[in-house]
């Protein structure tokens, strides 16, 4: 390359790259835009619909259905259709509300489904990463679609009332409200939330009461293991489950071990009862947690099996499920309990499918509820004569 | 300015687009739409960083021994480019994606050194820190663009990942045809290449490390460097103390680092000039003054107005136009054209390392005693560091003499 040729050669060579750069950006650019289409075509087909919509049935059924059903007012706003009572009567069925996770089919909306009934499926105009149901009240982990893509919890009441309207501090996991709905709890997954590693993602998971409007860290709580204390700078927590307005149990990590602690929010403290568990769920009779269970396969891959452990005598007993599920189960009633496992998906929307096992017997195995949807919320009332919802 | 300069300042900035567009939305991604549970998210994220270290070295070495620095270099972009290929081809599976980002890693810790002695090679020996300057101002600029673009595309096609991957891609090309097209081998500066020997390829490595080291000046900005970082706290933390001390809602983190980088972007190009005329050494000790000011803000900050916070977001921006690119200037001077690669990878790995070390004590500290003790035992610390900087030094000349990169003309 000598400097005779350097000025023809130079700009052949910057005229190559603006061929490059334009080429590269018009290639992107048409594909964001034929990805924008792709979202926007399912939204469109989702507000002819209204708010409410039919899902799985032919579309002259889905006419005939959403005509009897009661379809909010034109361009209803949010919380009134959160507020919308399911169209049965809840206390009968098993029914629950999911997060619509079926790639090209209004992916990450929420939905309301009585599987006893229909295997019909509503979906409302509201995108959730994760809800949480209880006692009327619904809690949504929403994607804010703000500049920085963030995420908001929000609680609305049985009134179709905002309880509760807070920013989240990372990638939200978990979500799950007290069986009145008066508190709530969540987690998210953080990068630099600890001074001592600022890089390394670590959890965040805080209890909001709405009734007097407080919120707490669960690193407030002191924690005790016997005689021992957990000192605070090394301590993890996340998938909290409510036994009551103040009691609850969680995960917490400390030193490489992960453990079930239960807590109170009132007296800021918890004790470790039992080992190698996380993201628990209490079942509504208070007297079971199914939990998963951490382990390494060969191929070093983490497995999470679903245990079953009696409060009253210690016992832990594997579930019938073999896979390995790393969700925080819901309990259906105090002998079923709902999670969601990896389903068939495309790059931009993972599929996840919704699964039911039977806690008391380890011979039946699990049964596929719903396919295309994740993070189950049975809808349990307290106060509406389910004994079991005390 | 060097064409070169230039050229690897667009390099920077699209390869900076290209990775920090992934960034921005990889914590999300991997934990929420790919389900990985958060002890496999953490994984990656710790090989990806101490790959990342290692790889330093041996591009480094390899450059200068081969004296192919824009090969090692273009290499090293080619290579994450691939990855980013990776990206959109294999996105859905944990497994391959993983794979990919870990290939983006090692491409980008085989490039950092090679290029670094590439802007050092081809700048003139009057403009280095401006040539450095222009070099890491277009990179940031890239780090701003990136985020920006993920979150706009994401606006404009929520859960499209997979756009996000292909624009990724898109502006990693064009990183890839930059260097490739606008970047030249700088003169080699010395004998032609040693021929290679795989047989002895670690004795070669040990035996340039030990030449490069034989530079007293050399050694002295070993000590000074890293003396000067046991006392600098990474941005991560600095944003963590203010965001809780001035109590900023979290949702707002993000845009303290782009308030840094827009002071960083101001000040840069001045900042560059300053050193090349006044002394690189005394720019850069005065930005570690920055420093001391910026601690005993923030040690106070709590009970100071929003200005505190645009105040702090401007020292920390500041202190960065005056330390990064100026400091690799001020190597430069001293560490001769040949083993150019070897010493900015030894440095660089010592100012890593000593970071580490400040981010991780501190760190620590902070959870035990709150935030002020800490931060005024460290201003205290970076006073007297300062102070004896220049004696450790032997002077602060604005000039170093000999041993300039001068690419010949």
């Amino acid at each position: 390359m000598t400097t005779a040729q350097a000025p023809s050669r130079t700009g052949a060579r910057i005229a190559a790259l603006g061929v490059i750069v334009v080429m590269s950006t018009a290639i992107a650019g048409l594909y964001v835009s034929r990805a924008a289409d792709r979202v926007r075509t399912s939204d469109l087909d989702q507000r002819t619909a209204a708010a409410l919509s039919h899902v799985d049935l032919p579309r002259d059924q889905t006419l005939d259905t959403a005509a009897t059903r009661p379809v909010p007012v034109a361009e209803p706003s949010v919380a009134s259709v959160m507020a919308e009572q399911p169209p049965s009567d809840p206390i009968l069925g098993d029914d629950f509300h999911f997060v619509q996770r079926r790639t090209g089919d209004r992916y990450g909306r929420l939905g309301w489904v009585d599987p006893k009934v229909t295997t019909d499926r509503w979906i409302v105009d509201r995108e959730c990463a994760r809800v949480d149901r209880r006692n009327g009240s619904t809690a949504c982990l929403e994607r804010t679609q703000g500049l920085f893509g963030l995420y908001t919890l929000s609680v609305v009441g049985p009134d179709g009332a905002s309880r509760a309207d807070i920013g989240i501090n990372g990638t939200p996991s978990r979500v799950r409200l007290s069986p009145s709905g008066g508190v709530v709890a969540w987690t998210s997954l953080t990068s630099g939330h600890s001074y001592a590693e600022p890089n390394t993602l670590s959890t965040e998971t805080n209890i909001h009461d709405m009734r007097i409007d407080e919120t707490i860290s669960l690193e407030e709580l002191s924690v005790t293991a016997g005689l021992k204390t957990f000192n605070a700078e090394d301590r993890n927590f996340w998938g909290v489950t409510f036994i009551d307005d103040d009691r609850f149990y969680a995960t917490m990590f400390s030193g490489g071990v992960s453990s079930i602690i239960k807590g109170s929010v009132a007296g800021r403290t918890a004790e470790v009862i039992t080992g190698n568990g996380e993201c628990p769920a209490v079942s509504p009779d208070a007297q079971r947690l199914v939990f998963k269970q951490r382990s390494t396969t060969d191929e070093g891959e983490p497995h999470y099996q679903l245990v079953v452990h009696d409060l009253t005598s210690g016992e832990r007993r594997a579930l019938g499920e073999t896979r390995s599920v790393d969700d925080q189960v819901a309990w259906l009633d105090d002998h079923t309990v709902l999670y969601e496992l990896p389903g068939r998906g495309s790059l931009a929307e993972p599929g996840t499918d919704i699964w039911a096992i039977d806690v008391d017997d380890p011979q039946i195995s699990p049964r596929l509820v719903l396919e295309g949807a994740g993070s189950p919320a049975p809808n349990r009332h307290s106060g509406h004569g389910r004994a079991q919802d005390r | 300015m060097g064409a070169n300069v230039v050229g690897l300042g667009l390099t920077s900035m699209f390869t900076d687009i290209s990775t920090e567009m992934v960034t921005a939305i990889l914590p999300t991604y991997l934990a929420l739409e790919l389900g990985l549970g958060l002890g496999r998210v953490g994984l990656i994220d710790g090989l990806q960083n101490a790959v990342s270290a290692l790889l330093r070295l041996a591009g480094g070495t390899f450059s200068d021994r081969r004296g192919r620095y824009k090969l090692t270099a273009a290499g090293g972009y080619g290579i994450s480019t691939i990855a980013k290929l990776g990206l959109v081809l294999w996105g859905t599976a944990v497994a391959p994606f993983g794979a990919s980002l870990l290939l983006d890693r090692v491409g980008k810790g085989l490039r950092t050194v090679p290029r670094d002695a590439l802007i050092s090679l081809s700048a003139h020996p009057r403009s280095l820190a401006l040539a450095f300057a222009v070099h890491r101002a277009m990179d940031t600029l890239g780090a701003l663009i990136g985020p920006l673009l993920a979150f706009a595309i994401l606006a404009a096609a929520p859960t499209a990942y997979d756009a996000i991957f292909v624009a990724s891609l898109a502006a990693g090309v064009v990183g890839l045809a930059s260097i490739t097209l606008l970047v030249r081998e700088p003169g080699r500066g010395r004998e032609g290449p040693e021929p290679a020997d795989p047989t002895n390829e670690a004795r070669a490595l040990s035996a340039k490390l030990a030449e490069a080291l034989g530079s007293r000046r050399l050694r002295r900005l070993l000590l000074v460097g890293p003396l000067l970082a046991i006392f600098s706290v990474g941005d991560a933390l600095i944003y963590l103390i203010i965001q809780r001390e001035a109590n900023i809602d979290a949702r707002y983190i993000p845009l303290l680092f782009a308030g840094t980088a827009v002071s960083y972007l101001l000040l840069a190009l001045p900042a560059g000039r300053l050193a090349d005329s006044y002394g690189r050494m005394r720019v850069y000790l005065a930005g570690h003054v920055l420093l001391v000011a910026l601690y005993v803000l923030l040690a106070g900050i709590g009970g100071l107005g929003g200005w505190a916070v645009f105040a702090a977001l401007g020292l920390l921006g500041a202190h960065y136009a005056m330390t990064d690119g100026v400091l690799m200037a001020a190597a430069s001077t001293v560490i001769p054209p040949m083993w150019r690669g070897t010493g900015l990878a030894v440095l660089t790995t010592a100012l890593l390392g000593a970071r580490l070390v400040a981010s991780t004590s501190f760190g620590t500290a902070v959870e035990r005693f709150g935030s002020t003790p800490p931060l005024l035992i460290l201003a205290a610390g970076l006073v007297g560091a300062v102070a004896i900087s220049p004696s450790v030094l032997g002077g602060l000349e604005p000039h170093s003499p000999a041993a300039s990169g001068a690419m010949p003309r």
